[in-house]
C-alpha cells in the first residue's frame, strides 16, 4: 500500500526545505567531520577512508533528516552542526597545521 | 504508547521516501545497471566484433634496462644526469619519460659563461625488440598511419597509437593526481614526433578526441594492461576494407576502430549526455546523483522490510495476483542483492563525482587550494627524501636490482608489467623504484608491490610485497577492482552479471508495484492514475526499448563493414565522422524508436509480451550472423580458441532462448479465479455494511463520525 497520508509533510515549503537539508546541510556535516578527524587524529588514513566514508555518512545523515517532523528543525540542526564542526576544524587548524 | 506511534510514523515516512527516490531514479539506473553489466564483457565484445583472438604470449622476460639507458646515451642527444625518469612499456614501444634536471647550469669552459641546460621534460620511445629508437622515415609512416604492408610498420604504428591512446585516458580519468603530468608528457609527445608534417598531427588529434573519455580509473598500469592484451590480438579473418591495396583509400587499422562496447559502456555512465560544455559534464553528474539516490533507496528500502526481512525473504508466492507476484520479488531480490546495490551505488558515486569533493572541497577547506600539499598528505612519500650528492663516475647497473626483487618476493608477479623509475639519475643519491604486479592466475586480490632501493649502493630502502597492501595505497585502487570486478575472470563477471540483470527487475518491479498498489485504491484521482499509467508505460518502454536496442546494435556492429568511415558521403558530414559515430546514431535511433512503439501500445501484458518475443528473435539471430558474415561459428570460434566471440555467441543464444520461452509463457492476467470471488465477496459485503450504515446514520446523525473511517 502507499504510505499513509497522515504522517506525511503536505506544504511544499516544507518539503523544500527538507530536500535541501538532506542534499546541501548533511554534505557539509559529514565534509566537516571529516576534515575535524583528519586535522585531529591521522589525516592520511582519513583522507583516504573519505572515499567510502564520507558519502555513506552524507546519505545516511539525509535519511535521518527524514525523521524529524519539522523541516526548519532539521535544516537547524544540521546547519548548527555543520557551522560547529567547521569553527572546531578552523581551530584544530590553527594549532594542529597539518604540515 | 508514543514510541508505537512514532514508530509508525517513521515507517510510513521512510517507506514514502524509498517508493519517491525510487520512482525518480529507477528508469535511469535501469540504463546505467544495464549497460554497465554488458559493460563487464568490453574486451569480449570488441573480440567478437573485431573477429580477433587473443594470443598467449611466450614466456615473457624482464627488460634489459641497462641496455635500454646506454641506447638512450649512445642513440639520443638528450642527456640523462639529474632527471627523474620513467619507463614504461606500452604496446610494441617502450616509452621513457624524463623530467627536466635538478641541476640545470652549466659552466662553459670553452667560451666561460654560464650554460642552462636539461630544463625541459623529455619523452623516449625505444622499440621494445630492438631496445633502439626507431628510425626517422620509420617513424613518419607510423604517423600517417597508412601503410599495413609490412609487418613491422603495422606493429609500430600500433604502439604509437597506444601511446597517444593511453595518455589521453588518463588525462581525463577522474584521479585527478596524475592530471599535471600527463597533460606535459602529452604535449612533449607532439614536440618528440619526429615529423611535423600536418597529417600526422592530425591523426594524433584524432585519437585524442576518440579515447579522451575513458573512465579508465587512476591505475595507469591497469590502463596499459588492457592494451596489451588488445595490442596482441591478430586479426584471424579477413574483412572487407582490410586487403585493399592503399593507393587510393587508406586501409583500415581494425586495433583502432571502436565498437558497440565502447557505446555501451559511454552509455553506463551517460556520457552521451555530456555534449556542449566540458565544464559541466551533465552526463556524469546525473549518473552520479542516481547512485546517490540508489544508495538512499536501498538504506531506506532495508529500513522498511527490517522488522519482518526474514519472513519476506521466504516469502515467494507465485500462484496469487501479478501485484503479489511483483512485491515478493521486489523484496526478495532486493534483500538477495543488497550487498551489491550498496558496492555499487557507493563506488558509482565515487567514480563520478569524488574528484568534486577530493580536488575541490578537501583541498579548499584544510590546504587553502593547494594540490601539492594535499597530495602529500593523501599519498605520503615512502621514502625520506634524499637530497643530491653530486655525479656518480661511473652508471651502476640496475638490472641486478631489478632481478633481487624476484627473489624478495613471495609470489610470482607480471614480468611484462614491471614499471621502473629512478629519481635522479646519475646522481650518488639516485633511487631505484621498482613497481610489480600480480601474475594473472594468483590468488590475491590487489597484488601490488613497490621497491626502493638505492642504486649506488644498492641497498633496500622500501618493501612493500604483493601481498601485504598498504592501507593507503589500496584503498583508491580497490575501488577499480570492486566496480570493474577486475578480478576472478569470466566466471566472476558472469556473476555479476546476473546480478546486474536481478537488479535491473528490482528496479522495474518497484514501479510495477508503485502503479498496482495505486491502480485499486479508491482515494486517488481518475486523473492521477491516467498520469501514473503513463509513467508506467514510458519506463517499461524505454527499460524494454534499451534491451531491444543493444541486441540490434550488436547485429548492426556485425553488418556494417569496418571501412564504412570511408564512404566519401559520410566524410564530409557534420556529425558522423567514423563508423563508430554512424553506429552510434543508429544504436539511438533504433532506441528511441522501439520504445515509441512500446509506449503506443499502452499495455503492459503487451509491452512483455512483444518486446520479449522481439528481443529473443533479435538475439538468437545474432550467433547465425555471427556464423553467416564472417564464417565464426560457435564450434568454430571454440575450436579455435576464440573464447571472447564464442562467449558472446553462447551470452546471446542462452538470452535469445530465455526471451521466447518467457513470452510464450507470460499470460494477460495471472489472477486465479478464486481470487476474483474473494475480492467480489468483499466488496459486496462492503456495499451492504455501508448500506446498512447510511440507513443508521440517516436514523442517527451522530454515527457519521464512525462511518468515515474505514472499515478496515
Amino acid at each position: 500500500m502507499p504510505a499513509n497520508p497522515k504522517y506525511l509533510i503536505k506544504s511544499p515549503w516544507a518539503k523544500a526545505v527538507k530536500l535541501v537539508t538532506a542534499i546541501v546541510a548533511t554534505y557539509y556535516t559529514s565534509l566537516f567531520f571529516h576534515l575535524c578527524l583528519a586535522i585531529f587524529t591521522d589525516a592520511t588514513i582519513v583522507l583516504n577512508t573519505m572515499y567510502y566514508s564520507h558519502y555513506f555518512l552524507w546519505v545516511t545523515l539525509s535519511i535521518t533528516v527524514y525523521l524529524f517532523k519539522s523541516a526548519w528543525k532539521a535544516l537547524l540542526f544540521y546547519s548548527v552542526l555543520a557551522f560547529a564542526f567547521y569553527g572546531i576544524m578552523l581551530l584544530g587548524k590553527m594549532y594542529y597545521p597539518l604540515q | 504508547m508514543e514510541t508505537k506511534k512514532d514508530n509508525k510514523r517513521n515507517y510510513n515516512v521512510f517507506f514514502n521516501t524509498h517508493t519517491v527516490s525510487g520512482i525518480v531514479v529507477a528508469i535511469v539506473l535501469y540504463v546505467i545497471f544495464l549497460a554497465g553489466g554488458f559493460s563487464f564483457f568490453r574486451d569480449e565484445i570488441d573480440e567478437w566484433e573485431f573477429n580477433r583472438v587473443t594470443e598467449k604470449e611466450e614466456q615473457a622476460v624482464i627488460l634489459d634496462f641497462d641496455k635500454i639507458i646506454k641506447n638512450i646515451i649512445n642513440h639520443t642527444d638528450h642527456e640523462l644526469y639529474g632527471r627523474d625518469l620513467s619507463f614504461r612499456v606500452r604496446g610494441d614501444n617502450i616509452s621513457i619519460r624524463g623530467s627536466k634536471s635538478f641541476d640545470t647550469i652549466f659552466k662553459d669552459e670553452a667560451h666561460d659563461t654560464i650554460l642552462i641546460k636539461n630544463n625541459k621534460r623529455i619523452s623516449i620511445n625505444l622499440d621494445k625488440k630492438t631496445l633502439l629508437p626507431p628510425s626517422k622515415s620509420n617513424q613518419v609512416r607510423n604517423i600517417l598511419g597508412g601503410s599495413n604492408s609490412q609487418a613491422g610498420n603495422t606493429t609500430n604504428s600500433g604502439g604509437n597509437r597506444n601511446q597517444i591512446e593511453s595518455n589521453s585516458q588518463t588525462n581525463d580519468s577522474l584521479a585527478s593526481n596524475n592530471r599535471a603530468e600527463n597533460t606535459n608528457t602529452q604535449r612533449n609527445t607532439n614536440q618528440v614526433g619526429v615529423s611535423a608534417s600536418r597529417e600526422g598531427n592530425k591523426n594524433q588529434i584524432e585519437g585524442n578526441t576518440q579515447t579522451n573519455d575513458s573512465l579508465a580509473s587512476n591505475n595507469q598500469a591497469e590502463n596499459t594492461n588492457i592494451q596489451r592484451n588488445r595490442n596482441q590480438t591478430v586479426n584471424n579473418v579477413q574483412r572487407e576494407g582490410r586487403n585493399q591495396v592503399e593507393n587510393s583509400t587508406p586501409t583500415v587499422d581494425k586495433s583502432r576502430l571502436r565498437g558497440i562496447s565502447n557505446i555501451i559502456f559511454r552509455l553506463h555512465y551517460l556520457r552521451q549526455l555530456d555534449f556542449g560544455s566540458r565544464d559541466i559534464r551533465w552526463g556524469r553528474n546525473i549518473a552520479g546523483f542516481a547512485s546517490l539516490l540508489l544508495l538512499f533507496a536501498t538504506i531506506t528500502g532495508i529500513i522498511v522490510h527490517w522488522k519482518k526481512i526474514i519472513n519476506t525473504f521466504y516469502t515467494f508466492r507465485v500462484d496469487l495476483s501479478l501485484k503479489k507476484i511483483w512485491k515478493d520479488s521486489h523484496t526478495v531480490l532486493g534483500v538477495i542483492t543488497t550487498p551489491f546495490l550498496i558496492l555499487y551505488a557507493l563506488t558509482g558515486v565515487l567514480f563520478v563525482i569524488r574528484s568534486m569533493t577530493m580536488t575541490t572541497d578537501v583541498q579548499q577547506f584544510l590546504f587553502e587550494g593547494s594540490r601539492e600539499e594535499l597530495n602529500k598528505v593523501m599519498s605520503p612519500p615512502v621514502i625520506d627524501k634524499l637530497e643530491p650528492l653530486g655525479k656518480t663516475l661511473e652508471i651502476k647497473s640496475i638490472n641486478s636490482l631489478i632481478n633481487k626483487v624476484e627473489s624478495l618476493e613471495d609470489h610470482s608477479f607480471n614480468k611484462d608489467r614491471i614499471r621502473v623509475s629512478i629519481d635522479k639519475f646519475g646522481d650518488k643519491n639516485a633511487t631505484l623504484r621498482v613497481y610489480i604486479y600480480k601474475e594473472e592466475d594468483e590468488k590475491l586480490f590487489l597484488g601490488r608491490g613497490q621497491y626502493v632501493f638505492k642504486i649506488d649502493t644498492g641497498e633496500l630502502l622500501y618493501e612493500d610485497t604483493l601481498a601485504d597492501n598498504k592501507y593507503t595505497a589500496s584503498i583508491r585502487s580497490s575501488l577499480n577492482k570492486l566496480h570493474f570486478a577486475s578480478f576472478g575472470g569470466i566466471f566472476n563477471r558472469t556473476l555479476y552479471f546476473i546480478l546486474t540483470i536481478v537488479t535491473c527487475w528490482v528496479f522495474l518491479s518497484g514501479v510495477l508495484i508503485w502503479l498496482g498498489e495505486r491502480k485499486d485504491n479508491r482515494k486517488i484521482s481518475p486523473r492521477r492514475k491516467i498520469f501514473n499509467a503513463e509513467v508506467t508505460y514510458i519506463y517499461l518502454a524505454v527499460a524494454f526499448g534499451l534491451h531491444i536496442a543493444i541486441a540490434n546494435g550488436f547485429i548492426l556492429a556485425k553488418i556494417l563493414p569496418f571501412d564504412t568511415l570511408h564512404v566519401e558521403q559520410m566524410r564530409n558530414s557534420n556529425y558522423i565522422h567514423t563508423r563508430s559515430d554512424l553506429l552510434s546514431v543508429l544504436f539511438f535511433t533504433s532506441w528511441l524508436l522501439f520504445s515509441v512503439f512500446l509506449y503506443l501500445l499502452k499495455n503492459n501484458y503487451r509491452i512483455f509480451k512483444i518486446s520479449l518475443a522481439f528481443h529473443g528473435f533479435l538475439a538468437l539471430s545474432i550467433p547465425i550472423l555471427n556464423g553467416a558474415i564472417d564464417k565464426q561459428w560457435v564450434w568454430i570460434s571454440f575450436q579455435n580458441k576464440q573464447m571472447g566471440s564464442f562467449f558472446v555467441d553462447v551470452f546471446w543464444f542462452i538470452m535469445g532462448v530465455a526471451s521466447i520461452y518467457m513470452a510464450i509463457k507470460i499470460k494477460e492476467d495471472s489472477l486465479p479465479k478464486r481470487k476474483v470471488k474473494t475480492i467480489a465477496k468483499t466488496k459486496s459485503i462492503e456495499e451492504k455494511i455501508t448500506k446498512v450504515r447510511k440507513r443508521q446514520v440517516t436514523q442517527k446523525p451522530e454515527l457519521v463520525d464512525f462511518i468515515t473511517k474505514t472499515t478496515k
